[in-house]
């Protein structure tokens, strides 16, 4: 196939746009948004989108600028003829249309089936995975130059396959009968296993796996059954194995503790009878110590006794002393007090006379007192007389006081003022001269003598006349009249009191009793002054005394009839010297007295003590005494219950006897009871107990036991374990062979698997080498000769291409940098091109839109030169670029689409005339 | 006085058949062993039995279901005369076992009150015979369960005019009781000594375990199974009869065997060591299963090799006989082993270049270390590019 023009309308930024293509080698320049890429993509889709799809892929090839839909026009060579191919893209309504040279001509989807045979491609793809997938390995599209061609190549493998073996480039290939069976094969292993090589679940093989894990557990589960019961025979025979050991066993035991009980009664019975014993013999013991202590008693009373006696000569001889020492002080007590009552009568005698003495000095001075006292009485006599006369004088005249004085007066005073104002308010009457009788409240009237009329009066004028008076003041008056009325009563009143009949006399009678007061008041201070109150009692006093004295003086002469009577003194003076002479006589005597009685007392002294003394030793004689009678009446008085030494000593020899005895028959008891050995005895009891208990528990144990065991040995019978666990094993050993079977079959089937694949591989490699030495035949423009290549083909979407340059190691297509993935991209595309050109009268177009982003100027150069080769190897190259200058040395024919410019008001007109598209060359 | 009984042992009621996969042919073999109970019944009515003497393990298992104890009490009812039972191993007495669950004591009394079984050593004393029954009371024993009887002669509790008859199960001195594919018991167990047993006074011993019929001494027999149970070992091995045995005092038993059993268990063996004795093979079988299909059970030994083809048709073959046949126990160790014809068509394809290769590398492997994948590999791409 050869592409001749192309024609687009209404495609995006074209209006309408054709471009002329060279057979072998063109260049469409023109720098970015000229529509280059776009017309890369119109060639495709007229050859491959369908004319009636719609979707994004149909808007997008819509125009922003032009009305229309987009339409595209390809005038093409193949199958010899000249093709004309028309599709207009508006969706739904799409046309297609291709009419050849030769006359045919087919409409929408005849053109699509038609253009499909041409392109040896399925028919129109409506999708953008379909498109992408159409000639991608003649399309380079812009940004996907880098990307690992052999991954396109895939897609054409058995059209590469066909066509290398039609021109017999390939010697063994893979025919039908071989992919049949690949394919049987391919689907059993799919069978089993998954795309990682695990098993598939529910394969044969997975279902053995499975069988053979359910017969593993229903194995275990079936032998878990069969040992249960197993066991609980097992279980059962021993539990009554033991059990009948246990009840063989236990009848010895118990007789041993039978014994062994029996044996600790006689334990018990000899403890009993050694507790008797032990009594015994104490008492036995007590006995004989009683005996022997009453004896030691009695000597020692008897010890006692003896020294008591012993001690009591000393004593008494000491008593017979002190009997003699108390007489002697005892008559020497009684001479010192004779001696001093000799000396008391002498003093006594003195006392007296000096008291005698003494009693007549005394009546001496109360004589003297007397005779004083007498004559002072008579003197005051005298005054008293005189008293008297003043006294009566007073009492004559009538008793009025000064104050009684005063009190008149004013009364006399308050009169006047009443009278005064009486008369003020009140008529006077006074008769100066009548012929008649005037009476007045028929009192006659004196002439010249004033009334005073104070209360309504009748004033009688001789006869007939009669004038009532009522005089003025009203009540005033009559209070008036009052007031002076009481005072003149109580005036007279006073008067009459005192007995006078006035004032003067009153004053003068007050006057005199004052003057005689005074005299009075006088002579009884005088009286005062002599004490004259107390005279007749000191008076009497005195005479009192005089006469005691008297009294005394003759008693106490009378007193002393002992001896002769002295003779009393006859003054005062002697009085008082026969008193100083007897105080001393008296004093003398005392002073003897003191010394006896002190003697006195000190023998008497002395004679208390030796009597206490004797008394002493006489109680102690007697308690002593007491004593030795007490020990000689206890010993014999034992004696007499115990018997004398001889029977004492018989009686102590048969209770030792006794003892011993009792002793021997208690050490028999003890003797017995440790050959029992007790503690050996209940040890055993204690263990025998728990043997036993412990025997009894397992029997109990044993009997449980063997109940749960014939509880599981009991079957319901429903299903057979002995029979299960051979069904079990059966049916295990069955799984076991089915999954070994399944599992060698599943490892031939991968091993078949296996083998195919890399019988394939080396087929494959047959089909890749043409392709490989052809790429090496473009790489050598680039790596220089000797450059070997290798591709794989496989069903992955992984690249297997590598490249060996000469001298140096070999690398994968990944690891090259951008620049040359382009280029070996290119040359892989182009080797491709080549092979499958021949479906095409030996000729397909290739197209590069900006495809080498990366190459510089050197690897620009060798590009051209492997793109010369591919033309020149009948390929149609296409090279759309916004450098043309780069490719200058290509040679080819050459396009430049420029900018355009258009005015914003009217952009219908600007993109008519959008696209200048100049020949170059022109 | 002489009596005459039926000796037979080792009926193994509710056998499982485990490894027989159908349930309809497992159900019949297990029927089986019902229906040969009624051709003993037969037997002791035609033959006059006075007693059925039954040697151990008249069940399989020491704990079978209730419809296996119903109906073995019911066969047992039918039989009339005295059914003398004593434990085997596989039904051992013991405590708790069987013979003490309360469903076997009431089937017994309902269903069979002529049943004794015998968990006692001490004689037991019928009209016409004195048994002396050797009980196992479990399922091993090492101490001889007829150890006893010597010492019951010693002061005779029985009356001894009587014929003396042993009861027991085990295997005999001089004799062991060859153990097959069903048991898995451990030899030298539940040994039973006869010269132990007293000089005189026994006049026979009736022995169960031994499923081939077989007389180990002038008055000592195995009766065998009366139904095939196993693909029986040994040329000797006669199972499938009862004993009826006339056995009177102080002289040797008068003992007959009568064949009982019903299905076939056949073997075949064959060596493969050319495919083209595949054809004679195949008619040589099938003349000796004839017509008994349906009661036949066939032992199939083979060995040698075959073909990729022929070992195809070999496993269709064997396909139609385990269908046919209510077992086929297969012994294969027949290797696939390509032929010449096969390797050249398989590996020499010039026009499928994956196949040949593949094939090459399979062939090489079969005679390598591993070859059994290789094989099987090998018939699957056979069978792949057919």
């Amino acid at each position: 196939m050869r592409l001749i023009s192309l024609t687009v309308r209404n495609y995006r930024i074209h209006r309408e746009t054709t471009v002329d293509f060279d057979s072998s080698l063109n260049l469409i320049g023109g720098t970015n948004e000229t529509g280059k890429s776009t017309l890369a993509e119109a060639i495709h889709r007229a050859l491959f989108f369908r004319h009636r799809s719609g979707g994004d892929i149909q808007k997008t090839m819509k125009s922003q600028f032009h009305n229309g839909h987009p339409e595209v026009q390809l005038v093409f060579e193949a199958k010899g003829a000249i093709w004309t191919l028309d599709k207009r893209f508006s969706g739904t309504n799409g046309t297609a249309r291709l009419s050849s040279s030769t006359g045919a001509s087919f409409q929408g989807d005849a053109a699509e089936a038609e253009l499909a045979q041409i392109t040896g491609t399925p028919e129109g793809a409506n999708n953008q995975k379909q498109l992408s997938t159409r000639w991608a390995h003649l399309w380079v599209w812009q940004g996907t130059a880098g990307d690992d061609a052999v991954v396109h190549t895939n897609h054409h493998r058995n059209e590469l396959v066909q066509r290398l073996q039609d021109s017999g480039l390939a010697a063994i290939m893979q025919s039908a009968n071989d992919e049949r069976a690949r394919g049987k094969i391919t689907a059993d292993h799919e069978l089993i296993f998954t795309r990682t090589g695990a098993v598939k679940a529910n394969s044969r093989l997975d279902l053995a796996n499975r069988a053979l894990t359910d017969a593993t557990a229903a194995l275990a589960h079936a032998n878990e059954q069969k040992n249960r019961l197993e066991s609980a025979i097992v279980e059962q025979e021993t539990a009554t194995k033991e059990l009948d050991a246990s009840v063989a066993a236990l009848p010895a035991k118990r007789a041993e503790l039978a014994n062994a009980n029996s044996l600790l009664l006689r334990v018990n019975e000899l403890r009993h009878q050694q507790e008797k014993q032990e009594l015994v013999v104490q008492q036995a013991v007590n006995h004989r110590k009683q005996l022997a202590a009453v004896d030691q008693n009695i000597n020692e009373l008897l010890r006692k006794a003896a020294a008591a006696k012993e001690a009591l000569v000393p004593a008494e001889e000491k008593l017979a002393t002190l009997v003699s020492q108390e007489s002697h002080a005892r008559s020497a007590a009684q001479d010192a007090k004779l001696a001093h009552r000799e000396i008391s009568r002498s003093v006594r005698l003195a006392r007296l006379h000096h008291e005698l003495a003494v009693a007549c000095h005394s009546r001496f001075e109360k004589a003297a007192i007397h005779e004083a006292l007498v004559e002072k009485t008579q003197q005051i006599d005298e005054i008293h007389s005189s008293l008297s006369h003043k006294r009566e004088a007073l009492a004559k005249l009538p008793n009025i006081s000064a104050a009684d004085l005063d009190a008149l007066r004013k009364l006399e005073i308050q009169l006047g003022q009443a009278e005064s104002a009486l008369k003020a308010i009140a008529a006077g009457v006074e008769l100066v001269t009548s012929q008649q009788v005037v009476l007045l409240n028929g009192h006659a009237l004196e002439l010249g003598t004033p009334h005073i009329i104070t209360e309504t009066a009748e004033l009688s004028i001789g006869n007939g006349t009669l004038l009532r008076i009522q005089p003025g003041g009203g009540t005033s008056l009559a209070e008036s009249r009052r007031k002076q009325e009481q005072f003149q009563q109580k005036l007279t009143t006073a008067f009459d009191q005192f007995s006078v009949s006035n004032l003067a006399e009153a004053e003068e009678i007050v006057a005199r009793r004052q003057d005689i007061a005074q005299k009075i008041s006088a002579i009884e201070g005088q009286l005062k002054a002599y004490g004259a109150h107390k005279l007749p009692q000191d008076l009497a006093a005195a005479t009192a005394a005089l006469s005691a004295a008297a009294a005394d003086v003759e008693r106490r002469h009378a007193a002393l009839t002992e001896v002769p009577a002295p003779a009393l003194p006859d003054s005062i003076e002697a009085a008082l010297i026969w008193q100083t002479n007897s105080h001393q006589t008296l004093q003398a005597e005392g002073d003897r007295e003191s010394s006896l009685q002190a003697n006195a007392d000190a023998t008497q002294e002395n004679f208390q003590k030796k009597l206490e003394a004797l008394d002493v030793q006489r109680t102690a004689i007697e308690a002593d005494r007491k004593q030795l009678e007490y020990f000689e009446n206890s010993a014999r008085a034992l004696e007499q219950s115990h018997g004398d030494s001889v029977a004492r000593a018989a009686a102590i020899a048969a209770a030792t006897a006794a003892e011993i005895n009792a002793q021997a028959t208690l050490d028999a008891s003890s003797k017995a009871l440790a050959e029992l050995n007790p503690t050996f005895l209940n040890q055993q009891v204690t263990r025998l107990t728990r043997v036993i208990a412990t025997e009894e528990e397992k029997q109990a144990a044993a009997h449980t036991r063997i109940a749960v065991a014939r509880n599981t040995l009991v079957l319901d019978g429903t299903s057979d374990p002995e029979s299960e666990l051979l069904q079990a094993k059966a049916r295990y050993a069955a799984a076991e062979e089915e999954q070994a079977r399944e599992k060698r079959r599943a490892n031939a089937i991968d091993l078949l698997q296996s083998l195919f694949s890399n019988a394939q591989s080396a087929v494959s490699e047959t089909v890749t080498q043409p392709i490989a030495d052809r790429v090496g035949g473009y790489l050598e423009c680039m790596f220089g000769k000797g450059v070997r290549v290798s591709v794989e083909l496989t069903d992955s979407e992984k690249s297997t291409i590598s490249i060996t340059r000469p001298n140096a190691h070999t690398f994968s297509f990944d690891s090259l940098s951008g620049g040359a993935k382009e280029q070996v991209a290119a040359a892989v595309r182009l080797a491709t091109a080549e092979i499958l050109a021949a479906d095409h009268d030996s000729c397909l177009p290739i197209l590069f839109d900006d495809a080498f982003a990366y190459a510089d100027d050197d690897r620009i150069q060798s590009l051209q030169t492997m793109l010369d080769l591919a033309a020149s190897r009948g390929l149609q190259i296409i090279v759309l670029t916004c450098t043309p200058g780069d490719y200058i040395g290509l040679g080819a024919k050459e396009k430049r689409l420029h900018p355009h410019h258009w005015n914003n008001n009217s952009p219908q007109v600007v993109a008519q005339s959008s696209v200048e598209l100049e020949d170059a060359a022109e | 006085m002489t009596t005459t009984f039926i000796h037979t042992a080792d009926w193994q009621l509710g056998k499982p058949y485990q490894r027989i996969k159908d349930p309809e042919n497992r159900a019949r073999l297990q029927n089986e062993r019902f229906d040969v109970l009624k051709r003993i019944s037969q037997a002791v009515h035609t033959h006059k039995a006075q007693f059925v003497l039954v040697a151990g393990d008249l069940f399989d298992s020491p704990s079978p279901v209730k419809r296996t104890v119903a109906r073995a009490c019911e066969a047992i009812g039918q039989m009339k005369v005295p059914v003398l039972v004593i434990p085997g191993n596989h039904d051992y007495g013991g405590p708790g076992s069987l013979w003490e669950q309360p469903f076997f004591l009431s089937q017994r009394e309902q269903l069979a009150s002529n049943l004794h079984v015998l968990l006692s050593q001490e004689p037991f004393i019928l009209e016409s015979a004195v048994i002396f029954p050797a009980p196992l009371l479990r399922r091993h024993d090492h101490a001889d369960p007829t150890l006893w009887i010597r010492t019951a002669f010693e002061s005779p509790s029985f009356p001894t005019e009587l014929p003396g008859i042993v009861l027991a199960h085990g295997s005999v001195q001089g004799f062991e009781s060859a153990q097959d594919d069903d048991d898995e018991e451990a030899k030298g167990l539940n040994r039973i000594d006869l010269t132990r047993l007293p000089d005189s006074g026994i006049d026979y011993i009736a022995l169960g375990d031994w499923h081939g019929t077989k007389q180990v001494s002038t008055h000592a027999w195995y009766s065998g199974t009366p139904e095939i149970d196993r693909f029986p070992k040994g040329a000797d091995n006669d199972p499938g009869n009862i004993l009826i045995v006339q056995a009177s005092r102080g002289t040797a038993p008068q003992v007959e065997k009568l064949t009982t059993r019903g299905l076939r268990w056949n073997q075949f063996s064959q060596h493969f060591s050319e495919d083209l004795a595949f054809d004679a093979f195949q008619a040589e079988l099938e003349t000796h299963i004839g017509e008994w299909g349906q009661e036949s059970l066939l032992k199939l030994s083979l060995d040698g090799s075959l073909g990729i083809d022929t070992s195809q048709r070999l496993v269709e073959l064997l396909g139609g006989l385990e269908a046919r046949l209510l077992r086929v126990k297969l012994e294969n160790r027949v290797a696939i082993a390509p032929t010449d014809e096969e390797i050249e068509a398989l590996s020499n394809r010039p026009n499928d270049p994956l196949i040949a290769a593949v094939a090459s590398a399979l062939i090489k492997m079969t005679k390598g270390d591993d070859p059994e994948i290789a094989r099987i590999a090998l018939r699957e791409l056979h069978s792949a590019i057919r």
